[in-house]
């Protein structure tokens, strides 16, 4: 009968010649906003809230028989507007087109005393660079405060504009082609920070920081075409895909001066006045996937995937310094010294990196009571890029020609990454209302060209469930895992290695009334790592609670409360005296969340009320057996948001509402807390810190307002 | 010979449309005529959807057969997704979305092997809230104004993240989520851990992020390995979605390679701003011959 009732609709639907039918769905409002600093970033770091007449949204639709047209634009006035258009024939065709657009904003007041001259090149002054390198040590704070006083502010930001197009053709009822793009830019200016030592008489002697940042230009440009097929019956079918995409940065290095210094030097003191670096490399990447499910019977499900992905980077070197002090190091030919793309062993990477991914899994209903998973996946990522050695390489701040590191020569290690893994999930309703299930999964992770090796996992799972009906249950969940300790002991965290897991997770929801429902989990993991010689544990636990009551038909009460903790403790041992540290760090998070909406008169008056809460706090506390230690303040933040509004619905085609929304930002970070352009006074003596500018990006709390007089109609 | 007017619009011919309705056809009842006298404000918001007007039918399409319904009213004679086991409940929806949501793959992943059904998430028949009043509505009938909202109704602790000092859920005016969750997830159905929309959590990241794939001269491990080394993928207390503060996080691994142990005070300069990258900038991976220590 559920099959009939299936197909009776659309079938009937196909037969009936439908009149023309177009509905218009709009909200304009007027708004305005207060916010109570002067340097709100964090208010508009990932949105653009601006004043006066805005669309929140304009949605069009528009229909005839099995034709369709839609239009939404959401936030059409502003500069994180998303615009969708859909054009297509139920069950024939559809094409679709998105512009979506993302601000980020870095800073409104960055103060540098670098000029951008286009193709990433940041250049100052000479005269600053001669009075700060000519400025004995004890005149440098003076001068650098002053420059950074006398500075430019400049607002530094990154527009993210994107257009996605995709177009699908239903040849018959169960085969369809799609072919797709995407279309991605980003401009704007970013912060990046160059730092180095320059060692201040010889190897072994004192070093001084030399450190800057500036502001770097993006222009980035991504092409994506997408091409599939998609075959679907309910008890087989198949998708193929194949993506085609290219990344393009038009800045392949940033040069930029170092205010701090006029001239180079490769004698000591060492210095380097111009500095370059590089920037994302340009690359294209090839992608194919293929994916298919089979209903071997009613109750044995297969399904496989097979993906391939290589991604190929062939972007120029640049030289290894534009410090022409350094001499040309030994077995470089005649004429040429580090300055020289020449003396470069290739001119590219020839990059290619290519990954392999399967996926198999079986889903067997054995009995009606009892269903088993098994999965297995493989992933292997192979870096294919020929081998590269370098002679050496500019260091200390481009100062210096160094050709080893760590006591190891310079060459490229190309990384490789295998990870094969096994699960097998067993699913048991011994009687109505319990449910069972185990799992176990087998991992194992090979790598190359990295400190990391090898390392295996084993973990067991469990899971024990009650469904009382609707949408009641009650469920608890455990984990336990088990990894084998690494090849070495010093990069527990990527690695993993030596980890020993537990966790268990309880949660439920329950309905006393139909009207009323309340919902709660909480859950703990530990983490330790045994063999590890710095990081010893990181725990995690998390305490949740919502509920929603509904009263009556008129108004509904939502509130939840979450709570979590992360907490991760670490070891180190001096290199020189051998003193112990212990650090503790503990990041604690509580939520709270309450809404009221209540409607009157007939649900045409409507009112509704809104406030949220985050509370943050990180606390570091340090001890150690001997060396130099003092704990650190804590760390606050938070974001309290209360949102309010009426709405008065005149018909079902005109609503009008006011709405207040207030925000308060509050953060105290002594990381960045203390960050002007110049921060040397601000800053302690156990490094020579005299020659450090910072662009001065950091936000600060804010209290804003929001009040929006909107009007909605809708008419079809 | 077959006239085109003759086959349906799918490629459907005629004939067999027919013999489909023979076996299968239940009497369509018309919601105007029969179920609106009891359930009319069910039906009025009902108009309002895409349902209404795509020709998805009657009440019966999704309901199945009301003779048993129209003679007792109650609910326990009429077929009614919220109220019938998960086996039963998704059946009509998946009989038109089979498309979108393949049955095979529905059925054997995480969400339909947890209990979730169709109407878990999807509300057939949406009731107007302030919430859905102010915000575009979703097309896909969601049980709350936005895809974000819904998808917290169970995973309630990942709404934290929305209001962390750095955030993957990018806010919009009035600090809803810009950025929804099946831009990552694959809700119906992946196949994969946490229901992912691809093979690795790297090849998901770098879809927005591909400035970042590389392959550069001068890698960095775990970089390669998994985005998660280092980065928390909702919220985080710490800037950048870091999993832990700078340099605590870098010296996880590089504990006493070259520099100080350890930063005495919180006022010391390897911790201002953003302590290792400071110098270490390209900590994402180098391609310049003198980055081999990620600073070029």
């Amino acid at each position: 009968m559920v099959a009939a009732a299936l197909l009776a609709g659309p079938i009937r639907a196909m037969d009936e010649a439908s009149e023309p039918d177009l509905a218009v769905d709009l909200m304009a409002m007027g708004r305005a906003v207060s916010v109570s600093v002067g340097v709100p970033i964090e208010f508009q770091r990932y949105r653009d809230v601006p004043q006066g007449l805005v669309i929140p949204f304009l949605r069009i639709d528009a229909s005839r028989g099995l034709h369709f047209f839609r239009f939404d634009a959401a936030g059409a006035a502003e500069k994180d507007r998303a615009v969708t258009v859909e054009i297509g024939s139920r069950g024939r065709w559809r094409f679709d087109a998105r512009f979506d657009q993302w601000p980020y904003l870095h800073t409104t007041h960055a103060a540098t005393a670098h000029n951008y001259y286009g193709q990433g090149r940041l250049l100052v002054h000479d005269g600053l660079q001669k009075d700060l390198e000519a400025a004995p040590d004890a005149d440098v704070p003076r001068l650098a405060a002053q420059l950074a006083s006398e500075a430019g502010r400049r607002r530094l930001a990154v527009q993210r504009d994107r257009v996605r197009a995709r177009f699908d053709l239903q040849l018959t009822p169960d085969w369809s082609v799609h072919a797709g793009a995407r279309e991605e830019a980003r401009n704007g200016q970013r912060p990046v920070s160059i730092g180095a030592f320059e060692p201040l008489a010889g190897p072994g002697a004192a070093f001084a920081l030399i450190g800057f940042e500036v502001p770097a230009a993006i222009e980035i440009r991504t092409s994506d075409l997408t091409f599939g097929t998609s075959f679907h019956r309910p008890r087989h079918g198949f998708d193929f895909e194949v993506l085609y995409s290219r990344f393009r940065n038009s800045i392949s290095d940033i040069l930029y001066d170092n205010p701090f210094r006029l001239t180079d030097n490769a004698e000591h003191p060492l210095r380097s006045s111009r500095i370059i670096s590089a920037d994302w490399p340009s690359s294209t990447s090839q992608a194919a996937i293929l994916s298919g499910y089979f209903s071997v019977t009613d109750h044995i499900r297969l399904a496989s995937t097979l993906g391939w992905t290589r991604i190929v980077q062939k972007e120029k070197f640049t030289s290894y310094t534009v410090n022409h002090a350094i001499p040309s190091p030994a077995g470089f030919s005649p004429g040429l010294g580090p300055v020289n793309k020449e003396a470069l062993p290739r001119g590219t990477l020839e990059g290619r990196l290519r990954s392999i991914s399967l996926d198999h899994s079986l889903a067997w209903e054995v009995t009606p009571r009892a269903t088993l998973r098994v999965d297995y996946r493989d992933l292997d990522t192979a870096d294919e890029t020929p081998d590269l050695s370098f002679p050496g390489y500019a260091g200390y701040g481009d100062a210096v020609w160094r050709t080893e590191l760590d006591g190891q020569p310079i060459a490229r290690p190309p990384l490789s990454l295998r990870n094969r893994q096994a699960i097998v999930d067993l699913d048991w309703r011994p009687a109505k209302p319990f449910s069972l299930r185990g799992e176990y999964r087998h991992t194992d992770r090979e790598r190359g060209g990295r400190r990391g090796g090898a390392t295996r996992q084993q973990s067991v799972a469990g899971r024990a469930m009650v469904r009382f009906g609707g949408g009641d249950f009650a469920s608890i969940h455990a984990e336990y895992s088990v990894r084998e300790p690494g090849s070495s002991a010093a990069i527990v965290p990527f690695d993993l290695a030596g980890r020993r897991r537990a966790a268990i997770r309880a949660q439920g929801d329950w309905s006393p009334a139909g009207s009323f429902s309340i919902g709660a989990s909480v859950a703990e993991q530990r983490n330790d790592f045994d063999d590890s010689s710095v990081l010893r544990n990181f725990d995690l636990s998390e305490a949740a609670l919502r509920l929603r009551w509904f009263i009556g038909d008129s108004a509904t009460v939502t509130g939840d409360v979450i709570r979590s903790s992360i907490h991760h403790s670490q070891r180190w041992t001096a290199l020189t005296h051998g003193a112990q540290w212990h650090r503790s760090t503990r990041d604690e998070v509580t939520d709270v969340g309450f809404s009221l909406e209540e409607l009157f008169r007939d649900g045409r008056l409507s009112v509704a009320f809104r406030v949220t809460g985050s509370f943050a706090r990180q606390r570091v506390d340090t001890d150690s057996n001997g060396g130099l230690n003092q704990d650190w303040p804590s760390v606050r933040n938070g974001l309290k948001d209360l949102a309010s509004g009426v709405e008065y619905a005149f018909s079902d085609r005109l609503r009008v509402g006011l709405q207040h929304t207030y925000e308060m930002f509050t953060i105290e970070d002594f990381a960045w807390s203390a960050l002007s352009p110049y921060p040397l006074e601000s800053l302690d003596d156990d490094t020579d810190a005299r020659r450090v500018l910072f662009l001065d990006t950091h936000g600060e709390g804010y209290h804003a307002h929001q009040i929006g007089l909107y009007v909605r109609t809708k008419f079809r | 010979m077959m006239r085109r007017d003759e086959t349906d619009r799918t490629g459907v011919p005629a004939v067999i449309r027919a013999l489909l309705l023979l076996i299968f056809a239940v009497p369509s009842i018309s919601a105007d005529d029969t179920c609106s006298p009891c359930h009319a404000a069910v039906i009025a918001s009902h108009e309002q959807t895409a349902h209404a007007h795509s020709g998805g039918g009657s009440c019966s399409s999704c309901h199945g057969g009301t003779a048993a319904h129209l003679s007792s009213p109650n609910r326990e004679n009429i077929f009614t997704p919220t109220t019938t086991d998960s086996a039963r409940a998704d059946a009509p929806c998946l009989g038109c979305h089979g498309a979108l949501v393949p049955t095979a793959r529905w059925r054997g992943d995480h969400h339909a092997r947890a209990g979730l059904t169709c109407v878990g998430c999807h509300r057939i028949h949406p009731k107007e809230t302030i919430a859905r009043s102010t915000t575009l509505p979703t097309r896909a009938l969601l049980r709350e104004a936005s895809e974000s909202e819904t998808c917290y109704g169970c995973h309630a602790a990942i709404r934290r993240a929305q209001l962390q000092r750095s955030t993957h859920i990018l806010p919009d005016d009035r600090r809803g989520a810009r950025m929804q969750c099946s831009e990552c997830h694959d809700v119906h159905a992946s196949g994969r851990d946490n229901l992912l929309r691809a093979p690795r959590v790297n090849t998901l990241c770098l879809t927005c992020h591909d400035e970042k794939r590389g392959p550069f001269l001068w890698e960095h491990g775990p970089v390669r390995d998994n985005c998660l080394s280092c980065h928390a993928a909702h919220g985080s207390n710490n800037t950048h979605l870091l999993t832990m503060r700078v340099p605590m996080l870098c010296q996880s691994c590089h504990a006493g390679d070259a520099h100080t142990t350890l930063a005495p005070s919180s006022s010391s300069a390897w911790l201002a701003g953003r302590g290792c990258v400071n110098c270490h900038q390209m900590v994402h991976g180098s391609n310049h011959p003198s980055g081999v220590t990620l600073q070029r």
